[in-house]
């Protein structure tokens, strides 16, 4: 049986996302030491790392659902 | 992680006696729906490859999640304040590092019936050297993992139930119940009590989360106190902060993902779908547990204010008390909290455990001492084998050696060095198999002196510059020898599944 077959680690959309976002998730882009303002009482860069680590778990979920065919269970099925 | 817990002492010991014999009742349970594990390695290491959703997801949770996560992580984030946020993104990277091997790892498992991480190493480069070389830094890596799990049980048990049973009973008792169920029903019963383990834990911090929220204060009143007394846990990282967050993110990463017992887990889901289906819960993980964690820390910081390094490592056992003090409910809820940490310790072991005797069973005797052997032998030998190393780690942690101790404590430094070879193995063909014996020993013995030394140049990990050097000699060595047409032939004929 031929099937479409396809793997994130070929894909350079995967990477760019992947890239992108983990730049995103390490906190170097804010001026050192700043917190001000604060959001029930979480400094704003705080927040700004937890939205990017949550798109970072929604790309993941993008990149399993869409970007990974490789048929494997059907080599062994007759 | 000694934690004091004065508000429980008879509670506690029911509670870890109904852990137990719950955990053992699932490992009967395992043995009679399947009697014959212990016939075939399949059934024995792998569960039969048959492992559903929501097992294999919970199996997973209980790698990545142990019981220090609950009691050590919320120090951490006190000390460090929001500096130590990364414990969040960190977990969702060890998602992000298994997309880039799992998808094609499973499909050749199954089509080459892969058993064990070493397995997959022999047959992709087929080499006896490189095949013992990294079977001996798992064992070695997962030993010390194991070491630090058994300390870990003593201390929560005895912490549980103040004192009343000594540190080497609980060890021995729980040491016990994991051994039996693991026997019993191999990776099914412990799959089974990682679910058990695992939907504990999940009740226990968010109990604790809860009522830290309602009587503890909230994060508005941390922050005020942050603001008064130390701005710079509220404070955006930089310079060597960022460095660490930095490392944390690729160590644990990479780390994590290429632990033996996780690594062999992808081997275990029922089918492709499953194993996706497991990666996709794991991805949100981290916001419930983590950073539900990292919360119960922050809030630490107003409702104890100025604690020592030392005594704030008793924090979860303080806020546990002052919650167990408001009524009944919460009472139990923390007995349960610190029972479900407990069990995680033990989720997390008795997988090292398995993965541990695994490849002895197939990759040590199997494959060199007694290629012959059935596979029921092959089973017992490995189960043996893996008793004979929980007594000399029991021994070690009782009685710690006075000198060389350090020997016992590098784990992730050395784990990570099998990564080129697992990971890089997958896909380029022209990795040559005396390029990455040397890379996987020079970064073994560079983390391993650096690691000694305490030395950290620039801030950055031992076992990541052991990495960088292995990587090199791995990438270079490859490049500069031509693979011999045979050899990358061979390669191809196994990585090349997809053509």
């Amino acid at each position: 049986m031929k099937r479409r077959i396809s793997e994130p680690v070929k894909k350079p959309l995967v990477w760019i996302g992947f890239v992108i976002l983990f730049a995103l998730i390490n906190p170097w882009y804010f001026p050192a030491g700043s917190w001000s303002p604060l959001f029930f009482g979480v400094p704003y860069w705080a927040l700004i790392i937890l939205l990017a680590s949550l798109a970072l778990s929604i790309f993941i979920t993008w990149v399993v659902k869409t970007q990974w065919e490789t048929g494997a269970d059907e080599d062994e099925e007759p | 992680m000694e934690v004091e817990l004065a508000f429980s002492g008879w509670s506690g010991i029911l509670v870890l006696m109904l852990y137990g014999g719950l955990m053992l009742a699932v490992g009967i349970f395992a043995f009679l729906r399947n009697r014959k594990v212990r016939e075939s390695l399949d059934e024995y290491y792998l569960g039969g490859r048959g492992l559903g959703v929501m097992v294999l997801f919970f199996t997973f949770f209980a790698t990545q999640y142990s019981g220090n996560t609950v009691v050590g992580y919320p120090p951490t984030a006190y000390r460090l304040g929001y500096q130590y946020l990364v414990s969040v993104p960190f977990f969702i990277m060890i998602i992000m590092v298994y997309l880039l091997f799992a998808p094609r790892l499973y499909a050749l498992g199954r089509r080459f019936n892969l058993l064990t991480p070493v397995d997959w190493i022999d047959l992709r480069f087929r080499s006896k050297k490189v095949t013992i070389l990294a079977a001996i830094l798992m064992l070695y890596g997962l030993g010390n993992y194991l070491l630090e799990q058994f300390v870990a049980i003593g201390q929560g048990v005895s912490g549980l139930t103040g004192g009343t049973i000594p540190y080497q009973v609980g060890v021995v008792f729980f040491i016990v119940i994991m051994v039996a169920y693991s026997w019993l029903g191999g990776m099914r019963s412990v799959a089974y009590t990682d679910t058990i383990q695992g939907i504990a834990l999940l009740f226990g911090v968010f109990t604790l989360l809860i009522g830290s929220l309602i009587y503890l204060g909230g994060l508005p009143t941390a922050a005020e106190t942050m603001i008064a007394e130390a701005p710079e846990k509220l404070g955006a990282p930089s310079g060597g902060s960022l460095t660490t967050w930095f490392c944390l993110l690729v160590l644990v990463g990479i780390g994590a993902a290429i632990y033996p017992h996780a690594f062999q887990r992808i081997f275990a889901a029922r089918s492709e779908r499953t194993l996706k289906r497991s990666f996709i819960r794991m991805a949100y993980m981290p916001f419930l547990t983590a950073g539900v964690v990292f919360m119960v820390g922050i809030i630490g910081i107003s409702a104890f204010p100025d604690l020592t390094t030392a005594e704030s490592e008793q924090l979860v056992g303080m806020m546990a008390n002052a919650l167990a003090n408001q009524n009944a409910f919460f009472y139990w809820a923390m007995v349960l909290l610190f029972g479900g940490v407990i069990a995680a310790i033990v989720s997390t072991a008795d997988s090292v455990l398995l993965t541990f005797s695994s490849i002895v069973s197939n990759d040590l005797y199997g494959r060199y001492i007694a290629p012959g052997a059935d596979e029921s032998r092959k089973i017992l030998v490995g189960k043996l084998v893996g008793v004979a190393a929980v007594v000399v780690l029991v021994l070690i942690a009782w009685y710690p050696p006075g000198t060389l101790y350090q020997i016992f404590v590098l784990k992730f430094e050395v784990l990570i060095q099998t990564a080129p070879a697992l990971i890089l193995g997958l896909y380029w063909s022209r990795l040559n198999t005396q390029a990455v014996f040397t890379g996987m020993l020079a970064g073994t013995i560079l983390a391993a002196v650096f690691t000694f030394a305490g030395y950290r140049p620039l801030g950055v990990y031992s076992g990541l510059w052991g990495l960088l050097l292995n990587l090199i000699v791995c990438v270079g060595g490859s490049l500069l020898s031509q693979a011999t047409e045979a050899n990358r032939q061979r390669a191809l004929e196994v990585i090349g599944w997809q053509r």
